[in-house]
This record gives C-alpha cells, structure tokens and sequence, in this order.
C-alpha cells in the first residue's frame, strides 16, 4: 500500500522552480480580461466553471493540484497521510494560517468547512467526498477524517475547490436562517485563507481583488506572497475587444482566445500567446437509445456509429476548427487526466471502411439526423457544418440545430436529443470524475446517451474502491478499451487553454483543471 | 385639454399595459425549453441535485401560486431575487438600467445631431449631388452590422488614435459619458439613418405641398417658411418614428453592449434569459416598460405641441 | 423599344437606379447556380482563408469555401428576408393605422396601450423566445420580426392619417357622402402613405442586419446555408487576417441597401406627384 507523506518543505523551494531567472519585481495591479463574470463565490454552493476557475485565488484547501495537475502539493495541510485500509486520512495543519480578516485559522473552521462540502444537501459537488464519514480534530493541529469505504480518491477530493477551508464563525453570523441564505451573504464579501481578498464587485462589469496581507505562502524573495497588489477582472464578453484592450495595453491578460487567433497573437511580440495544458476533451455525443420519442433512432445501431466515426476526418476538424492548436483525441478523457490510456487517434479517418460499415448496417441508404450546438458558439458550428459535409459522403443528412445552452441541456437532460457537441474538463485529478459522467451509467446514463456497458459499470465500481493505483490503472485502462471502441461519442480533439498575455506579465499559469493561479503572477514595470 | 390631466391619464394607461406584459413575460419565460435549474447546473447536474435544487428555488409549485409570488413582489416593488447571481433583482436594475439610459440618450443626441441638419441640406439639395452624397453615407452607416462598425471605432478611435477607451464603462459621470461615446456613436449610424431618410422626404413632401407654395405665393420670406411650416408638418411623422427606435434601443442595445463590453441593461437581459433567470427578466421587463412607456409619453407631447391638432 | 424608353425616362432618377439594383439582385437570387462559380458550401482544405484570386475573386472562408459563390447564393434567401420580414408588418401596420387614426377616439386609446405593450416588450426576449420554442429558422424569424414590425408603421400612418383627415379634401368628401372607407383608402392614405414607404424601404435593409445580428447570436440562418449576416458573423474572428470574408457580404448587404432605399425614394416621388 502506497503511503503519501511529505514532509512540510518551504513554499519558496516549490514555488520558485516557476519563475524565470529574471529579476522579481512586487506591486502593481494587473487586469485580466474575462469573457464572462463569476456568479457565485461559495466554493460548495456555486455551480460553474466561472466561479470554479478563480475561487482558488480567494481560498485554499488542505491540498492543492500542482502545476501540472499530476500530483499533490501541500498548501493548507503541511503533510497527510492516508491509513493502509484506505479509510482514514490524517493531516496536519499548517501553523499561523490567518483568514484575510486576521482571525486565525481553527481546527474548527477546517471540521466545519468539509462537514459542510461533503453535505449530500449542498450544492453539486458534494459527490466528489461521498466517502467521507466524519470530520474531527484530536487535537488543535490535526484533522482526522474517517472515511464509510476505502476510497483512492480522497486526497485528490481535498485539493478540490469545493474543500476550500472557510471562516465558520464568519459564515454563521451572516443574515438569514440556512445555510444557503447565509451563503449568498457571505459570498458578497468572502473571507478565505487565499492570495486575493475580494474588494469590490460590478456584476458583469469588473472584479477588484486586492493582495491579502496575511496569506501565508512564500514568495521567492522571502516575503509573503502574492507580488501583485491587485488583481483585477475585467468582463470583456466579445473575443475580438479583449484582444484589442490587451494589444492596446488596457489590460495585461486575456482568457478564451478564439483559436483562429493564435497564430496571430504568437506573431505579435508585445505578446505572450501561452497555451496551457489542460484536460479539455472535445466530442459528439450520441443518443444511442433504440427509440427516441416515438421514432426508430438510427444511431442506436453500433455499425452507423462506427461508420460516422470512420467517417470523420479528425485531422481536418483540428484544422478547420482549432487552427491545428487541438489534437486528435487517444480516448474519452484528455491524456492529462492521471490513468489515461492510449496512444494512437481513435478511428482513424478511413472513408472506404466507414461506406463498408455503413452497407453492413441496418442503414445501407443512410438517414436524417440532427446534432445541437450551442447558438454563439463558433467552435462547435465550425465542427458541425465540417461533420455535415464529411457524413454527407456516407449518406448521412445532419441538421446542424442552434439553440441555447438551457434548451439543450433539457433535451439533453430529457433524452431526446439525437446528437449534441460535447466539451468536458475535469474538477478533480482523477480518471474517476470523467469516467462516472462517460461511462459508467447509473450517474446520468452515460453522458444521457442510454449507453450502458455492464462490464464497464462493474470495473467503475470496483476502481472506486481499489487502492493499488496498478490494479486501478488496468481498470480504468480496461474501460477506456471498451468505451472508446463501442461508446456513445465520436471523440474528436483535446484542447490546451488559449491564453494571451502581456510580455511584462510573468508567473500566471492556468492548471489543466482549470485553476486561474495569479498567487505567483508578477509584472514587469 | 390641460397638460396635467393629459399626462395623469397616459400614466394611468399604463396599468393595464403593465399587467399585460406582467403576464406575456410570466408565460413566455415559462414556455421557453429548460428551467433555471438545468440553465444554472448545466451538464453535470443529476436528478437528484436538479429535484433538491428546483425545490429550494420554489420551482416545484404551481404556476399559479408562483404568479401570485411574482405579482406579490411587483407591487411590492422587491422584485425577487436572481436566481444565478443571488442578489435582489432591484440592485441589478438599479446598477444596470441608469447604464443603458445614458447610452441610449447619447446615441439619440448624436443622432439627432447628425440627421437633422443634413436632412435638411439634403432635402433642399434635392437630386444634387451633396443630396447623393449624403444619402449614399448613410446608407453604408445603415448597412453595417453594429459589432463592425463597433470593431472599427474601437480599433481606429480607441486602440490606434486613443481618443477613447478601449470598451468598458469607468468610474464617474464624465468617464461614463467618455466610454459610452463609442458605442452610441455605433448606434447613432443606423438611427440617424432612419431619422435622416424619413425626414428627408417628408420635408421634401412638405415644401411640396400646396400650403407651403400658397405661402410662398403670399410672400412670407423662404426662411420663416422653412421654420414654421416645414419643421413642424416634417416632424411629425419623424418623431413617431423617433419614439419608436428609442424604445427598441433601450432594451435591445445587446450587440452594442457586447462589443464595447457595456455593462448595460441588454446584455443583462439577454444573459438572464439563456439563463433562465425568471425573476431578473420579469422584473427586467417591466422596468424597460416603464420607461419606454414614459419615452412614448415625451414624444407625444412633443409631437401634441408641434401640431396641436394630433392631441385631442 | 423606343415606348418603354420614352416612359422610363419620365421616372425619377432614384427609382430607375434603385429598381436596376433589385432587378439584378433579384436575378440573382432566383438563378444563383448560374452565376456562382463554384459551390457554395464545397469544402476545399487545401484552399482554406486564402486571399482574392484569379481562381476565386473574393477569397475563400475558413472551410475554404468560395466567397463570391456564398454571397451569390445569399441573394436567395436574403432577399426573401428582406421582403417576408417586412411585407406582412407593412400591409397590416398600414391598414391598423390608417383605421385608428381616422377613427381616433376610444380606438386610439386601445391602440396606444398596444403599441407601448408591443413596442415596450423586449425584443430579443421576444426573438430568443419564438426561437426556442418554435424552434430556429427563417419562418419563425419572419413571425418575431413580424409581430413587433407592423407597430411601427401602424404609427406612422396613424399619425399622418390624423393630420390628413383634418385638411380640407377630407372635409369635402364627407360632404360628398363618401363612404368612410373609401375616404380612408382612396383619399386619406395615397397622401398618408409616403413616410411609411420610405421607412419600408429602410426597414428591408434593417431585416436583412437583424440576420447578421442573430448570426452574431447564433440564431440565425441555419448552416451550411449562405447568408450575409452569417457570413460576416462568421468572418468575425478573421477582420485582421481575412477581412474578405466579411467585407464582400457587407456590400452586398450595402447594395441590396442602396437599392431598397433609391427604391423608396423614388416611390416617394411618384407618390408625391401623383397627389
């Protein structure tokens, strides 16, 4: 049985290796140009990736995901240990840890933060600690979790957002009766532990963070982090005025460049075009029930999926669509994501093939269909209108249907779409999250598909459970086999996060989960 | 009829108009696929969350009994909460709403400004070539799709010439009014072109009319003639039309909004409705309706004092 | 030969120019295939976003389709936008308002509280809505634009109907023992009618915009189809590396504008001398 433990090195050792050898310049304020706001700023009780992707700059948890999204650092917990059973995790706390009002961080606050994320009634992410049992402290520097089942994936569960260490005596005293109403008080003006304390906020308009001066971490120069005095979110909702308020020097960084941009950007020497790993998969979804409403569904049929997948020229659509930034999907989940397998494109473009599958299937004539994107989105019209034309050829009709995100998730939701565009990026750094969602059927029957695999369900449930990460990685390995073979997807390409920033601007990094980290970001004057 | 009593029974109209809008906005945000709970959750939800959360969020009553909240929180002028951003719909109106007003009254300052004085020159420059000119101009201004006409003002007036800044919205009056030049610039070109035109020709139509001509013949100097017939009888329809795109842009400024990265009511709006916000867009809506409504209420005045005789 | 010639000269200058644009535009919308050089939705990944070219005169897009040909096939259902979006608005907006404001009264009053429901209900929610419900696509686009559309010229002509009853022709065919309707429709509208004519003519140019703005939003004119507001929504991320895929579909768009608008003014005129 493997046992973590590491022993509580300096913040400076681990965080230095970051930056670059140029000299270190502190202060300044730095504008970061977001594409949309944040709702929410409760780490248990929000719900989006715009919320998700900051929220660890205002809070930390016990642990944190690295750099690369591949292993565990230590951040609020110095060191931990998981017991041989698998069902007992113990952590120390880091000593002289202060919330960024200055009231120091209990034992109290850590019990009370996960008893709270791991509320089956809080919130959507209370799933990912389903297996704990009881938070307690044995003593003022010691938290002890016990676990209802031995779970692998507990210590990647406590470097996750929704773990993030709160003031329990602040939060109570918040205006309102539940935990929900006192939620929404307290996130109007959070108090955490993290780099940035939130100052002021125009809803849809801009997000002023300001430095905590009592956040614990290092800098490499031996003063606390983080370097900036500010940090400052801009809501820039159209691509192409966020490039130009970066290239006019309005601001320092922008996210969500389109990828028909970066080449353009990588020319431009002001700039730094970064495109950090991440753990974006791209896909089509297929509903492969036999029915869908009253009509004969003939994607239902293994063959006419096979065939579509033949069909789909992988290279062209990372061409047509990504400007040759994405590449071509090795299985359902990113090769970022711990446990991944496989190491050549899935189904290979190959038309004669697709043509002869198609003859062989119940369909030798071909069919109507139709797929759902998102109105707006360009990406996934782009890959639309290429798979309309690439399926032309085996007989296949697409109607490429717009609609709006809450349409589709209703008929996503409902089961009677025929094919959607799909996008996943894990929470947490484990096989386990995407693979539930994907795969394994009782969470959402597979992506809402109604594919099911009972082989696959079994290896999943028993993977949840296996606390030899070689047993576990043959596993998973084993499901990744069968669903990328025969699974409800047309897998297409994996994507980094293109990011633009300022040549002055060092530091910042974006985790493959999708962590905005700016604890580390410097300027250069 | 006296101003007062005029103005007091327009307000009183309204009422009714409210109420039918209250319940149009009640049903079609209701009839549109999804809910809010899906909106927000997205993918990731499962039944179980999406039961809990529709729960929590009153969702799971009837209809009616979430009318009669509705109606409760209008006349109690609270307006409910957003259901994604947890905050009382009245602060976003509050911060959003006075953004779009400014915008949409500069747009139609400069408009006005641009149309008027050219519609004129164009008129009595009529099949001429500065009338060609003028026409041809606003022709373009009115063909071009406002997130290109916007992309253009930012790249030349905002990151090249740094005249203006690069979207966004500042701090103060003075910087909103600076930040918001652009795009009511951008929404000034196809304004002014549909007040340019329509003016244009009904001006054209007024000195072709037999009363003008029959004035002329009596010998009123030309200048007067322009003045106390011509403006009068040519604005008349103009104004109607005025009113009209003013209440369009209140509401409908979204693209604008997007481009210039103006955190105004549209963008608000249309966000609210992706995202099934039920009780920002009922509460939304009927604040733009208010004050459209009082939009309308200005311009028939304006409209009753050019020619008493449209006022009854 | 030399009739038609003699009688078209007689014609106000900006309709025999407006009505050239929309004769030749609507040629090419009814026989797109014959002048597009190439298909207008074939990929070709080998030509992808190139420039101008002897091969392909306006460029090529990001599936390296030809522009020209795209523009050329878009005067089919652009030019459908431009007449279904608004004929409908136009007709009953002209026949509700010529009513109201001969009638005044009780009717107007009704027909203002319409007007500020209509008029002060939010577009886009209103689009956003049919759009969802009815699902995407160019006929139930024509019903948003439609159902908020006729408002407008209702209110034109209300408002110039009201000022037309009180000359004194309207006077003399009561007198006469007209019937109402024929005062309204034979008298009081040809004189009536003009600004809503002009602003038609703006408004065709303004539908086929609202399709560009829609593109922006993703509602619009459903893929692969050609459609210029698409087009330029499309050629968005490309302004500063392929501006032709935008450019081109944005004078046609200008074009077709002109022509509606020459149209209009020259209707105008007519109008005005018929009197």
């Amino acid at each position: 049985m493997k046992l973590f433990s590491i022993t509580a090195l300096t913040a400076a050792v681990l965080l230095g290796s970051s930056v670059s050898a140029l000299a270190l310049e502190r202060g300044g304020v730095m504008t970061y140009g977001r594409y949309t706001d944040s709702l929410f700023l409760d780490p248990v009780l929000n719900d989006a990736n715009v919320d998700i992707w900051i929220l660890t700059n205002i809070y930390d948890t016990l642990i944190a995901p690295s750099k690369d999204g591949l292993t565990l650092e230590p951040s609020l917990a110095t060191e931990w240990k998981l017991n041989d059973a698998g069902d007992e995790v113990t952590l120390k706390l880091r000593e002289g840890v202060k919330f960024s009002d200055g009231t120091p961080m209990t034992t109290d606050d850590v019990v009370w933060s996960l008893t709270r994320a791991a509320n089956p009634e809080n919130g959507i992410w209370n799933s990912l600690d389903a297996s704990i049992n009881k938070v307690t402290a044995p003593d003022s520097s010691t938290i002890l979790i016990s676990l209802k089942y031995p779970d692998p994936t507990i210590l990647s569960a406590l470097s996750v957002f929704n773990t993030a260490i709160m003031p329990k005596a602040a939060f109570e005293a918040m205006p309102g009766t539940t935990d929900k109403e006192k939620a929404e008080a307290f996130a109007q003006k959070p108090i955490g532990t993290g780099a940035f304390m939130l100052e002021s906020w125009e809803r849809g308009a801009t997000m002023k963070l300001v430095k905590n001066p009592n956040y614990w971490a290092m800098g490499e120069d031996g003063k606390p982090l983080p370097y900036l005095d500010g940090l400052t979110f801009e809501i820039i909702p159209d691509d192409a005025t966020r490039i130009l308020k970066l290239q006019s020097g309005d601001i320092q960084g922008a996210e969500f460049i389109p990828f028909a941009r970066v080449a353009e950007l990588k020319a431009d020497d002001k700039l730094n075009m970064e495109l950090f790993p991440s753990t974006k998969v791209n896909d089509i979804i297929i509903n492969v029930r036999p029915m869908i409403g009253d009509r004969e569904n003939p994607l239902s049929d293994e063959k006419v999926r096979q065939a579509m997948n033949y069909a789909v020229n992988k290279d062209a659509i990372v061409q047509v669509v990504t400007y040759g930034v994405g590449t071509p999907l090795t299985s359902f989940m990113a090769t970022t994501t711990p446990m991944h397998s496989g190491t050549t494109p899935l189904f290979a473009y190959d038309l004669e093939k697709a043509k002869a599958l198609m003859a062989e299937s119940k369909y030798p004539d071909g069919f109507s269909t139709s797929i759902l994107t998102l109105a707006g989105n360009q990406d996934e019209l782009a890959t639309a209108t290429a798979l309309q034309q690439m399926w032309a050829a085996i007989g296949i009709k697409l109607e490429i249907k717009q609609v709006d995100n809450a349409s589709r998730t209703d008929q996503y939701r409902a089961g009677t779409f025929d094919m959607r565009a799909g996008a996943w990026t894990n929470d947490i750094s484990d096989a386990s999250q995407i693979t539930s969602y994907f795969a394994y059927s009782p969470t959402i029957d597979a992506l809402h598909s109604g594919w099911k695999s009972d082989e696959v369900d079994g290896l999943f449930v028993a993977s949840q459970k296996e606390m030899d990460p070689t047993k576990r990685a043959e596993q998973f390995a084993r499901i990744q086999d069968i669903f990328n073979a025969s699974g409800p997807t047309i897998p297409l390409y994996e994507t980094p996060y293109p990011v633009a920033l300022s040549k002055s601007v060092n530091g910042f990094y974006q985790i493959p989960l999708g962590n905005n980290v700016f604890r580390e970001a410097w300027m250069a004057k | 009829m006296p101003l007062a009593s005029f103005i007091l029974r327009r307000l009183l109209q309204l009422i009714p108009t409210l109420i039918f809008i209250l319940i149009v906005v009640f049903v079609l945000v209701r009839l549109l696929p999804g809910d809010p709970t899906s909106a927000i959750l997205g993918d990731r939800a499962l039944d179980a969350d999406v039961e809990r959360i529709n729960r929590e969020l009153g969702l799971d009553r009837s209809l009616l009994v979430q009318f009669g909240v509705f109606v409760e929180s209008v006349f109690t002028g609270d307006l409910g909460r957003s259901i994604s951003l947890k905050v009382p719909v009245t602060e976003l109106i509050a911060q959003r709403l006075p953004i779009t007003m400014l915008l949409t009254a500069m747009a139609a300052l400069i408009a006005l400004v641009m149309a008027v004085p050219l519609a004129f020159w164009a008129a009595l420059q009529r099949g001429r070539a500065a009338d060609a000119v003028i026409r041809g101009a606003f022709q373009i201004g009115l063909s071009m799709p406002v997130f290109y006409i916007g992309l253009i003002l930012l790249t030349v007036f905002g990151a090249k010439l740094g005249w203006f800044p690069v979207g966004g919205y500042g701090d103060g009056f003075i910087e909103h009014v600076h930040h918001l030049f652009l795009p009511a610039l951008t929404l000034a070109f196809s304004l002014s072109a549909i007040i340019m035109r329509n003016l244009r020709s009904a001006i054209i139509g007024v000195v072709d009319a037999e009363y003008v001509q029959f004035a002329r013949a009596k010998g009123i100097s030309s200048r007067l003639i322009l003045l106390r017939h011509v403006l009068r009888n040519a604005l008349i329809s103009t104004v109607a039309l005025f009113g009209l795109s003013i209440g369009t842009l209140l509401g409908g400024a979204v693209i604008t909004e997007t481009v210039f990265a103006v955190p105004g009511a549209g963008r608000l709006m249309v966000d609210s409705i992706y995202g099934r916000d039920y009780p920002v867009v009922q509460g939304l809506t009927i604040a733009l309706a208010v004050l459209v409504s009082v939009t309308f209420l200005l311009t028939d005045l304006f409209q009753a004092w050019l020619d008493p005789r449209v006022a009854r | 030969m030399s009739i038609a010639l003699y009688r078209t000269a007689s014609l106000p200058r900006p309709l025999i120019f407006g009505g050239a644009i929309l004769a030749a535009s609507l040629l090419l919308a009814i026989f797109p295939s014959v002048f597009a050089p190439y298909d207008p939705n074939a990929f070709d990944y080998a030509a992808l976003l190139q420039g101008p070219s002897t091969a392909h005169l306006m460029g090529t897009d990001n599936f390296g389709r030809d522009v020209l040909s795209r523009v050329i096939h878009a005067y089919t259902i652009d030019m459908q936008i431009a007449v279904f979006a608004t004929v409908f608005p136009f007709l009953i907006g002209t026949v509700i308002g010529a009513l109201v404001g001969y009638v005044g009264g009780i009717s107007e009053t009704i027909f203002g509280r319409i007007v500020d429901a209509v008029i002060t209900f939010p577009f886009l929610v209103l689009v956003i809505a049919i759009v969802s419900i009815l699902g995407p696509g160019l006929l139930n686009m024509y019903i948003a634009v439609g159902v908020v559309g006729w408002v407008f010229y209702a209110r034109i002509i209300a408002a110039e109907v009201k000022v037309q009853k009180r000359l004194d022709y309207a006077d003399a065919g009561r007198a006469m023992g007209y019937t109402h309707m024929r005062i309204i429709f034979r008298h009081l509208l040809p004189n009536a009618i003009t600004p809503a004519v002009v602003y038609w003519m703006t408004d065709m140019a303004l539908a086929i915009l609202l399709g560009s703005s829609l593109g922006y939003l993703g509602l619009g004119a459903q893929p692969p189809a050609a459609e210029w507001g698409v087009q330029i929504a499309d050629g968005k991320n490309f302004m500063a590396t392929a501006w032709w895929i935008s450019v081109f579909p944005g004078l046609a768009i200008v074009l077709t504008g002109l022509g509606f608008s020459l149209t209009g003014d020259g209707l105008a005129e007519v109008l005005r001398t018929k009197k």
